[in-house]
């Protein structure tokens, strides 16, 4: 490379010469900054970018000509290489550089030129481009030392917790240039001068949804998209019509009025649009915690959010009343939302209508993709630019999050677990659906509909359900709970279900522990509804429960502590499930089952913790317990203990305490 | 007589605050925050008040804590803060909302009169302003970007013209 003061004395001369021929000179800008990014000092390289902003801005006309083509050339200079991804931003003079470069650009280039650009480095920009265009080079990482600045050994341990959380470098710069892109695009489309500009609104938020969507599930902090697309919807002003515009008899007033009014709903629409969808998308895989507030407002504990959790709640905040602005009438669309549900759900058959096991199978697995099947029509034939719905059922959580008030007065059991299904559902059979925080403020509104409503119509409501789409509820529910690694969420969502499941009719509630029993995929699943089992068939309900206006579920279920003593009660209590020799015996034969199946020579963990969590069902369930069945499985489980090899018994420890216990006890009966 | 007459927000210490006190006059009414990036502005206004206080002109002050959480104090604080920090002397309602299902009377007369930008009818962020003649009916919608001061000359060609 030539020394940075011929290069940079080339170059300024370049702007002077070369007015004429425009396309040399953007090649001559190019084929330098590569040579500097590749070849240069930091300090050189901060040179070139610096005298480049000069020329930039002290030639506005070449600006204007040539700004368009330099963005790519320019983002180059941020990489691994130029930019000390653990320092502050400020004190980097090449990243200072390249945005002074892309201010006057954006304030001097053609705007449709430059939003073409901005748009096209957008869609392109990934993780995965980031990381290459970081690797070059980098045996000769540059000391990013300013002048004069002193060296230190000990950095600050401020600094250090703070920019350490820049975890992904490749996401760092991910961010830094997208950054730069939205401002870039925000201001390229504050200056075209159009009378249709829904147009290039719609040519950005396409891109934007485009990005975000291809970035919502690897990056790490849902913020950075979040404020984003926030901050686009937000600062979006929108261009005013050319001043030039010649009204005659072709193109009246009255014309030139209907073209703007047309434009400006359309531009809302898309405003809207891009709001329901900026705040659905980016926490796609973040709990949103609504369901969480709820229940600790239920339990009269503390909610209290990690500051993460605290930033995001805020941005949720500014989404929220951003929707206001926009004049989305946020309870009006939730009710459109859950009357859609409805309308996917409400011609489910009963059971009765399967003629034979066969039909049962299909209708069971109809409910289960009939959302999805909604879904993908509805993308299909959707011709006008509609909101996210996604985005409404969030709103109607942050709602709650936000006011402390619920967004609706009267949610029915019915409609929450349509609602539950029709967005849990589709994400069985695509990743596109899948979202943590709307499934939070459904379950939010299953609780809310339960603790609300009288119980006798909650359960009258359930007794009347298609018994496949409770199912379909319990199972989700209990599937997408098993995959929950956060301890006390799981816990929250075995007390729904628990709730659940002392609503449902009896039979149905049992079904579905018999049906988890036999065939679950997650041995969790199995061991959760034991003791959910263990529970029901312990706890009592009263028959008299008959008055509305006095049995709330809150209190009518507040006894649910899993450790409650078993208390008979004269009178008018029944269990939730009364254990009677057919359920023992159901339940009997899955046990043998795992007996099997945590001897066999392939015997995993989940095996044996199973059966432990059986035997200790029984010991719990003694009294109620058919004594035979109870010998059965002693006697079982003895034997295999016996011709179990020696250095395998280590694994068996607790089945070899409970198995004790369980003999203890068929002896004190004899 | 115009609706605006009719309304009778709370003022910061809890009293309704009839509007038909403000029968021609021209009023500025403004959604504010303390901690908003527009806050300054509150500067602009309470000169825009003294200006022209004597010749029937009025400010009421709306604070709001939608936008950003910018208004988190209690009624005194916000009133503390106004006078301490820039001299108010205008009226300060008690804290409202300004969107949404609990929007204030106020608010809702206002934004049914005068659309803002694109026509949305919802407050964007603080410091936007509705200027009212002097017979009640909202003459323009200033965004929050619109400096106080930028205003004079309509006040004054509004308080020039006859009730």
């Amino acid at each position: 490379m030539e020394p940075i003061e011929d290069l940079l004395f080339e170059l300024t001369d370049a702007f002077k010469a070369r007015k004429e021929d425009l396309i040399e000179l953007v090649t001559l800008i190019d084929i330098y900054g590569e040579q500097v990014d590749q070849e240069g000092t930091h300090e050189e390289k901060t040179k070139f970018i610096e005298t480049l902003n000069t020329l930039l801005e002290d030639n506005p006309d070449i600006t204007g000509e040539i700004g368009w083509d330099l963005p790519k050339g320019l983002l180059k200079f941020l990489s691994k290489d130029n930019v000390d991804v653990s320092k502050r931003l400020g004190v980097n003079m090449i990243v200072q550089g390249v945005m002074k470069c892309f201010y006057a650009i954006s304030i001097q280039g053609e705007p449709k030129k430059c939003l073409v650009t901005g748009l096209e480095l957008l869609s392109c920009t990934s993780v995965e481009d980031v990381s290459e265009n970081g690797q070059h080079n980098k045996n000769t990482l540059v000391d990013e030392k300013l002048p004069g600045e002193v060296v230190k050994n000990d950095s600050d341990p401020n600094d250090i917790s703070y920019y350490g959380e820049r975890k992904s470098s490749s996401e760092f710069f991910l961010t830094l240039k997208s950054y730069i892109l939205f401002e870039f695009i925000g201001a390229s489309l504050k200056r075209i001068s159009t009378l249709y500009p829904s147009k290039y609104l719609g040519a950005a938020v396409a891109t934007i949804e485009k990005f975000v969507y291809n970035h919502a599930d690897s990056f790490e902090d849902a913020l950075f998209l979040l404020r984003r697309v926030y901050t686009f919807c937000r600062n979006y002003i929108p261009p005013d019509p050319p001043k030039d515009i010649q009204l005659n008899e072709e193109f009246t007033q009255e014309m030139f009025d209907k073209v703007v009014e047309k434009e400006s709903k359309l531009q809302v629409r898309l405003l809207r649009k891009l709001c329901t969808f900026g705040i659905s998308t980016p926490i796609k895989t973040v709990n949103i915690n609504t369901d969480v507030k709820y229940y600790c407002a239920l339990n009269h504990q503390q909610f209290q959010l990690s500051v993460y959790y605290a930033e995001l709640l805020e941005l949720y905040s500014r989404y929220y009343q951003l929707a206001f602005s926009l004049d989305v009438n946020i309870e009006n669309e939730f009710r459109n939302v859950v009357k859609e549900c409805r309308i996917i759900y409400k011609s489910v058959p009963q059971e009765a209508s399967a003629v034979n096991d066969e039909a049962k199978l299909v209708l069971e697995r109809m409910v289960y993709k009939l959302a999805y099947t909604f879904e993908v029509q509805k993308t299909a034939k959707e011709k006008n630019v509609g909101l996210d719905s996604n985005g409404i059922v969030l709103f109607s959580g942050i709602n709650y999050l936000e006011t402390n008030k619920h967004l609706v007065n009267t949610m029915t059991i019915t409609d929450a677990v349509y609602l539950y299904l029709r967005f849990a559902t589709p994400s069985l059979y695509s990743r596109v659906y899948h979202s943590v925080a709307v499934e939070s403020v459904n379950r939010y509104w299953l609780w809310y509909a339960i603790t609300t409503e009288p119980l006798e119509s909650v359960k009258k409501e359930l007794k009347n359900l298609s018994v496949f789409v409770t199912k379909a509820l319990l199972q989700v529910l209990l599937q997408k709970n098993c995959v929950q690694v956060n301890d006390h969420l799981r816990m929250i969502n075995f007390t729904l279900l628990t709730r659940l499941l002392c609503l449902v009719p009896e039979a149905v509630a049992f079904g579905f522990i018999m049906d988890v029993l036999k065939a679950c995929p997650f041995p969790l699943g199995k061991t959760s509804v034991l003791c959910i089992l263990k529970d029901l068939s312990r706890q009592r309900i009263s028959k008299k429960d008959e008055n509305p206006e006095t049995s709330l579920i809150t209190e009518k279920l507040s006894n649910l502590g899993i450790n409650d003593g078993h208390k008979p009660r004269k009178g008018n209590y029944k269990n939730y499930i009364n254990l009677d020799s057919f359920k023992m015996t159901a339940v009997h034969e899955y046990c043998l089952q795992t007996i099997q199946d945590s001897f066999a020579v392939d015997a995993k963990k989940s095996n044996i913790l199973l059966l432990s969590t059986y035997l200790n069902f029984f010991i719990v369930l003694r009294e109620q317990w058919d004594k035979d069945l109870l010998r059965v499985v002693y006697l079982m489980v003895d034997s295999k203990l016996k011709s179990a090899e020696l250095d395998t018994l280590s694994n068996y420890v607790q089945i070899i305490d409970a198995n004790k216990s369980l003999g203890d006890y068929l002896i004190s009966i004899k | 007589m115009s609706e605006f007459y009719k309304l009778a927000p709370i003022d910061k210490k809890g009293q309704p605050f009839p509007f038909d006190q403000l029968k021609g006059k021209v009023v500025l009414i403004v959604n504010v925050a303390s901690k908003c990036g527009f806050t300054p502005q509150y500067k602009e206004l309470e000169a825009l008040y003294k200006s022209y206080k004597d010749q029937g002109f009025t400010i009421i002050g709306f604070p709001c804590n939608q936008f950003g959480h910018q208004e988190p104090g209690s009624d005194e604080e916000i009133a503390q803060f106004c006078q301490l920090n820039y001299g108010v002397t205008f009226p300060i309602m008690k804290k409202t909302d300004v969107n949404g299902g609990n929007e204030d009377p106020v608010y809702k007369f206002l934004k049914s009169q005068k659309s803002g930008m694109l026509g949305l009818r919802g407050i964007k962020w603080n410091f936007e302003k509705f200027l009212i003649d002097k017979k009640g009916k909202v003459h323009e919608r200033y965004s929050s970007l619109t400096k106080p001061s930028s205003l004079s000359e309509t006040i004054e060609e509004l308080l020039k013209e006859v009730d």
